[in-house]
């Protein structure tokens, strides 16, 4: 995807937007983990700045916006049990959980370390 | 074990399927503000984006990955590029036209049901593209 990113785009254009992501050097039981806990393509792959690299793109940037990140989730996770009965009322019971399982799992991947979240910028020379 | 595009796109439709209202109260109620966000760009992380995202070149802006809407809308907003925004799940981008004509900006906007593994664009037609949580 990334490399038809870069074929559509102008030279001198930019690519620019945030990703979720597995640290690297992950054992395959880590890996595994990060993919049950995390969103559901994630995978232990290249580094963002390798695969922003590998795609063509020039002045990789990567920046952790991890802290930012957590602090989202809870946020989100926070609102849900304070909406807990209303949200169960218009979304239904399975919903409701399917979404709170979401962000719970989420947020205990980024705290064992399995689950990062980057700011990614490159440019098409 | 990584699971299925197909999978991917269908749990999101039925999110988007969910109502409006419901969504934004739950916004509000976590960030003091309901920007039409599901995920977890923030508005602040958005201006970010979007300020990032300011042309360097002439040419519209690729929204990719689009949802409903956001952030394509506030980068539409404070930009002064056309927009382009992209997804699968055609629910979404009901919501998404929605956000970019309730803000005034249909007619710099455009909205596309498409996958981002063959985008159906020309070759250097954009000036810059913005994503968020796409490639996970």
């Amino acid at each position: 995807m990334l490399r038809e990113c870069r074929r559509i785009l102008k030279p001198g254009g930019t690519v620019v937007g945030v990703s979720i992501h597995t640290p690297q050097s992950l054992t395959p039981a880590q890996e595994e983990r990060a993919v049950e806990l995390g969103p559901s393509l994630v995978c232990g792959c290249e580094s963002p700045e390798e695969l922003i690299s590998q795609a063509g793109f020039s002045r990789p940037q990567v920046t952790d916006v991890t802290f930012r990140f957590r602090h989202t989730c809870l946020a989100w996770l926070t609102a849900m049990k304070e909406l807990e009965s209303q949200l169960r009322t218009e979304l239904g019971d399975e919903d409701f959980e399917d979404e709170l399982d979401q962000k719970e799992s989420m947020l205990t991947g980024i705290d064992e370390g399995l689950l990062l979240r980057s700011l990614i910028i490159g440019e098409r020379l | 074990m990584i699971r299925d595009h197909e999978d991917v796109f269908e749990r999101q439709a039925r999110r988007y399927d969910r109502p409006l209202d419901t969504w934004a109260e739950l916004e509000r109620e976590a960030f003091g503000l309901a920007v039409g966000s599901n995920g977890y760009t923030i508005l602040a992380e958005a201006e970010e984006l979007a300020r990032l995202s300011e042309a360097k070149v002439a040419g519209p802006v690729l929204d990719l990955g689009t949802g409903r809407g956001w952030p394509g809308w506030l980068v539409a907003e404070r930009g002064h590029s056309n927009l382009v925004a992209i997804d699968v799940p055609v629910a979404g981008l009901r919501h998404a036209q929605e956000a970019f004509t309730a803000r005034g900006l249909s007619s710099r906007t455009q909205v596309i049901a498409s996958d981002g593994m063959a985008l159906p664009f020309a070759s250097e037609t954009f000036s810059s593209i913005v994503h968020t949580d796409v490639f996970c």
